[in-house]
């Protein structure tokens, strides 16, 4: 055999088995690597008709062998790997697992809507260095009326119908006995925020015999209305949306004046009238005004030098508002089905 | 209020719409709660007269009517009974509309033609009535619109006045508001009496006894009244205002009291003997039988009106039912009063008897109206009722009421509202107003007299809301606040309630929020004793089961665990923050302590397909609470078994803080879950958190980790079965050399496998060092050791 022969077999050689290694499956490809590759493998045989050709010529042939060696080996183990990882795959995917099944409930618990409503209110005012402060439930008629100004038999208790425990002494009917609370125990200024349980003698619809209110005051020198609208406008701003509009409208209370309720523009139809407003555009949302100077007569505050504000929010109303709750009893029947959806 | 557009027109001249006069009072601080078209849809509904009303030939219960609209007769098959021949009614047309969209249609009934329907007030939408066709006086014209007819086509604003607003209960005194915020003149009613030659106290005589109670008593007389139906546009106006229509002499009274807003009554003087009139505190146990039947047992506290014998009426609340006006009275006394509005409060509230005129007097009237209103309900008796009014008003009212005076300053207005109102700005509110006032143009003051009707207005602050609303809220800027820094504190209680709150929630408790109010039968149901504990009770409760202030969280917590179960949810996780009612207390009445409750029932986890699902249990729980306490920084607390009847005898305990029971959980008691017919175990708990908030701490302190690793080794232990994992533990912590980081337990076993009487408890320990790593050799050596003490001193064997 000449040299070139040689060099023409070998070639075809790596043709032919590159072809072979092309269609191989996973078990047959060591059989490839026997085939050409082994001890009495085709390059082998080839390397044996080499008797024939020059000594100088050998290291030559015996280079171009060893190329083709190496290629064919790199080729083979590639192709094995690509093979194993195909099938290994397959393998895998095969797996037979249904991933719409339902996944591992956390069981997470939940918050009563009150509750967070009660949150969300006293975490703006703290974030405005109101303090959080509570009353008892259980009140005197001082507290609850006489030293909020309403005179006995005046028509204003009307506008609160109210549980005795005895003589003088009731369930409170707003968190407002807060005020004389704080006022008696500390000076100017006050920067208070009363989150609590109030009651009232009347069950329907929209009135629970127990429900909660948040009371607000702010006592110290050269406090005005336009701080209390201030404040207010913000509150609502930011916890019903920026684009709501406020207004404030007179009103009356015996232990603020001048007294004001303010209203939002209905989130729901933006002021145009609809059933959540009741056609009005507005939504009634507090009661607030200057802390009368009878209050402060109570407790001792000097009038014409402290003045100050107070304010009032009704929690179910909010919440029922907030979530669309229809019926005021939901809250205080605490189904399950109706808690999960808070 | 009802307040008639129409009717406030007559008293103040305004373009402005019924919506936009609603609007200004609502801005005012007067709420207008709706704006109510009087308009029902009717349609092609006219005023007729009957002819001729004969049987239907085909039907017993109809009639068959000629009908005359104005210009012609028509055909109407009518069912109802109370029509005669020259009655005049409103016809329904062929095509007419009736409220709620009805149409009315020629129709055959019973083979005879029905052109049209004659309507009952009902149908009319104007009042419930429906026993006959609605009668018109003779009067009214034929073939007019019974829209016009009726004045449907006024609007009724809806006015609430806050209860400091007495004076804004008439059509007057909304006319008066309205008229100070637009800067309009008031129009006041005409009137023109023609008296007869008899002074009325020749007729009738006044008595005041008491003069605080009634400091003044103004009487009219009139004779020859014939008592009949009002005209028309009378019982059109107190319709539309919500009133029905009785006669014309009740129909004055409440006619003045809607429009000028003073309560009259009106005797019949005959009735009242000795024609005497004494205004008198009632004698204790004395009766009056009142305008509604009802006969009412009277103390010494009542004001009433009496003649020389008897209580005739309830003074400022209700007449006697037999001195009042009836059909065939001809003289007639007419009071208009002025009675003290907390002595009227008093007397309505103790009989539970609340009446129009009560609710003026409660709120103060005007004492200088009074006479308006008298003389404006006689000249009515004299032109409606064909009275025969005597000379002059018999008129007591022995010490004039003195109207407060008042300074008020402008910086003081300024200073309030914190908005720059000028002088003259204030002058022209307090002028509208109608306030009379001198001024002090160098100090901008003003002296203020308080008019009569302005019962609210008795000091600057009263004066400085009324500048502040005719002003307008909306010109007070929006500022925020100046003042000093606060001290912020107080919130600690607050922050951990909602820690706790998160905890549980992240636990998979869903909140309750219960009544504070429980009833006896809560209290038989648990086997709480009510007697055991000092509890406060609701003097009027709504109902007996909501009648007595919780002394447990526990009876809420049970009956919403009921509630649900019984609505279908099987797996409940529930807890309850609040408050407890226990006994008196010093600085406030009751002590009110903070508890927290937790209920479970079901599995410890939402079950699923993909976990094995465990039942709830005691452990459970106690789990939660070390967890609680953990979170709150508290780890000094210890459990002992509970002695709570609540809970079952063997699988409770009690929490220990401080050497004091603080808290209980566990299952409940079965004899209790049975009062509950609990078909599942349950499992609760309840803590006193005014214990748990003072001990727990946010303060936290770093222990170093250690730098060395540990060596673990494991031990088995057989014990006899009444041997608590807790001697257990001490007795290991004891014996265990100090290099024994942590000890804890890792299985429990009890069984068949093994030896009867004995369990197995396996305890895992960790050796480690500070200084360096321990060694296999030096770790087998201090277990073996540690191995051979448990084995000698507590009595186990080792597995």
């Amino acid at each position: 055999m000449s040299l070139e022969d040689i060099r023409n077999k070998l070639a075809e050689l790596e043709k032919q088995a590159l072809g072979e290694l092309e269609q191989a499956v996973k078990d047959n490809i060591e059989n490839i690597r026997v085939k050409y590759l082994g001890k009495k493998g085709e390059l082998t045989a080839i390397l044996r008709g080499m008797a024939d050709i020059a000594a100088a010529e050998r290291p030559l042939i015996g280079k171009l062998s060893n190329d083709i060696k190496t290629r064919l080996e790199e080729k083979i183990s590639g192709k094995f790997r690509e093979l194993k990882e195909k099938s290994e795959l397959t393998a895998l995917s095969n797996l037979q697992v249904d991933l719409t099944l339902p996944g591992d409930p956390v069981g997470f618990g939940h918050l009563h809507p009150i509750h967070q409503t009660i949150e969300e209110i006293v975490a703006i005012f703290t974030r405005l260095n109101f303090a959080v402060v509570e009353g008892p439930e259980i009140e005197t008629d001082y507290y609850n009326f006489e030293a909020l100004n309403f005179p006995p038999e005046h028509p204003a208790r009307d506008m609160q119908d109210t549980f005795f425990i005895e003589d003088k002494v009731l369930l409170r009917t707003h968190t407002s006995p807060v005020q004389v609370r704080v006022f008696e125990k500390q000076k100017p200024p006050v920067k208070i925020i009363v989150p609590g349980k109030v009651y009232r003698h009347d069950a329907d619809v929209s009135h629970s015999p127990m429900f909660h209110q948040v009371e607000g005051f702010l006592v110290d020198e050269g406090v005005t209305f336009a701080d209390l609208k201030g404040i207010l406008t913000a509150f609502i701003k930011e916890m019903f949306g920026e684009q709501l509009s406020t207004r404030f409208r007179p009103s009356f209370f015996p232990f603020t004046e001048p007294s004001a309720e303010v209203d939002m523009s209905c989130f729901a139809c933006k002021g145009a009238g609809c059933r959540v407003c009741k056609q009005s555009g507005w939504i009634e949302i507090l009661g607030a005004g200057m802390i009368d100077p009878a209050v402060f007569k109570h407790v001792k505050y000097d009038p014409e030098k402290y003045t100050g504000f107070a304010f009032g929010m009704g929690v179910e109303r909010i919440a029922m508002l907030k979530y669309a709750i229809d019926d005021i009893s939901l809250f205080y029947e605490n189904d399950l089905r109706f808690l999960k959806q808070f | 209020m009802k307040l008639s557009y129409k009717w406030l027109k007559e008293f103040i001249d305004t373009e402005l719409s019924p919506k936009e006069i609603a609007d200004k009072l609502t801005m005012g601080g007067i709420e207008v709660s709706a704006v109510i078209n009087m308009d029902k849809g009717i349609r092609k509904v006219i005023t007729a007269e009957i002819r001729d009303v004969q049987p239907h030939p085909n039907a017993d219960k109809l009639t068959f009517c000629k009908v005359f609209n104005g210009q012609a007769e028509v055909d109407i098959v009518c069912g109802a009974k109370n029509i005669k021949p020259g009655d005049r009614v409103p016809l329904a047309t062929v095509g007419a509309v009736l409220p709620g969209n009805k149409e009315i249609n020629e129709a055959e009934i019973r083979g005879k033609k029905s052109y049209g329907m004659l309507c009952s007030e009902r149908e009319l939408g104007l009042s419930e009535e429906h026993a006959g066709i609605m009668i018109l006086p003779q009067d009214t014209p034929l073939g007019l619109d019974i829209n016009t007819v009726l004045e449907l086509d006024d609007v009724i604003l809806e006015a609430e006045p806050t209860p400091n607003r007495g004076d804004c209960l008439s059509v007057l005194g909304l006319a008066r508001e309205i008229a100070a915020i637009l800067n309009l003149k008031i129009k006041m009613p005409k009137i023109v009496l023609k008296e007869t030659a008899d002074k009325a106290e020749k007729f009738v005589t006044v008595e005041i006894k008491d003069e605080n109670l009634c400091p003044r008593y103004a009487a009219r007389f009139a004779s020859n009244v014939k008592v009949k139906t009002s005209p028309l546009w009378m019982q059109n106006r107190l319709r539309n205002c919500g009133l029905r229509p009785i006669n014309n002499i009740v129909d004055i009274t409440n006619y003045v009291l809607l429009e000028l807003g003073h309560p009259l009554h009106a005797f019949d003087s005959t009735t009242l003997q000795d024609a005497k009139i004494i205004v008198r505190t009632a004698r204790e146990g004395e009766e009056i039988q009142t305008l509604d039947g009802q006969t009412r047992k009277l103390t010494k506290h009542m004001l009433v009106i009496a003649d020389s014998k008897k209580p005739v009426a309830l003074a400022g609340v209700m007449g006697g039912e037999l001195t009042g006006v009836k059909e065939n009275s001809t003289t007639v006394v007419l009071e208009s009063a002025y009675f003290d509005p907390v002595s009227i409060r008093k007397t309505a509230r103790s009989l539970g008897l609340s009446s129009d005129a009560s609710y003026h007097f409660e709120r103060g009237v005007d004492v200088d109206n009074q006479i308006l209103a008298l003389n404006r309900a006689a000249q009515m008796v004299q032109d409606l009722a064909e009275g025969a009014v005597a000379k002059g008003i018999i008129d007591t009212y022995p010490h004039k009421l003195k109207q407060p005076k008042i300074t008020l300053r402008q910086d003081r207005i300024n200073k309030i509202l914190g908005v720059e109102i000028t002088f003259a700005q204030s002058k022209k509110i307090l002028k509208n107003l109608g306030f009379a006032y001198t001024e002090n143009t160098s100090t901008e003051s003003f002296h203020v007299l308080v008019p009569p009707w302005r019962h609210d207005i008795e000091r600057e602050i009263d004066l400085i809301e009324e500048v502040a609303r005719l002003n307008g809220y909306e010109e007070i800027p929006a500022a925020l606040p100046k003042g000093r820094m606060v001290k912020v504190g107080g919130n600690r209680d607050w922050q951990m309630a909602q820690t706790i709150a998160q905890f549980l929630r992240a636990a998979g408790f869903a909140e309750i929020i219960s009544y504070s109010f429980i009833g006896e039968k809560d209290y038989a149901k648990t086997g709480i004793d009510p007697a055991a504990r000092d509890c406060i009770k609701i003097a009027n409760p709504l109902t007996e089961d909501v009648s007595i202030m919780r002394t447990s969280l526990v009876c809420g917590l049970l009956n919403n665990l009921a509630w649900n179960i019984n609505h279908g949810s099987t797996e409940v996780k529930i807890f309850e923050q609040g408050r407890v009612f226990l006994g008196r207390a010093q600085e406030t009445y009751a002590r009110e302590d903070r508890r927290l409750a937790l209920a479970v029932s079901g599995h410890k986890l939402e079950p699923s397909w993909n976990r094995k699902a465990a039942t709830a249990d005691s452990y459970y729980l106690k789990g939660l609470a070390v967890g609680l306490l953990d979170i709150l920084g508290i780890a000094e607390y210890k459990f002992q078994p509970s002695t709570n009847t609540i809970f079952h005898p063997a699988l409770s305990l009690d929490l220990v803080l401080d050497g004091q029971v603080s808290g209980t959980l566990g299952r409940l008691s079965p004899r209790v879950a049975e009062n509950y017919d609990f078909p599942q175990e349950v499992y609760l708990a309840e803590f006193d958190l005014e214990k748990i908030l003072s001990l727990a701490t946010t303060a936290k302190k770093f222990h170093s980790i250690p730098k060395f690793p540990g060596i673990r080794r494991d031990l088995a232990l057989s014990l006899p079965i009444k041997v608590s994992h807790e001697t257990v533990m001490n007795q290991l912590r004891r014996l265990a050399d100090p290099l024994v980081r942590e000890v804890a337990l890792f299985d429990v076993y009890q069984g068949d496998k093994m030896e009867a009487g004995f369990k197995s408890y396996a305890y895992t320990f960790l050796y480690q060092a500070q200084d360096r790593t321990l060694q296999d050799e030096e770790v087998n050596k201090l277990h073996q050791e540690l191995v051979r003490k448990v084995i000698a001193e507590l009595g186990a064997k080792v597995r």
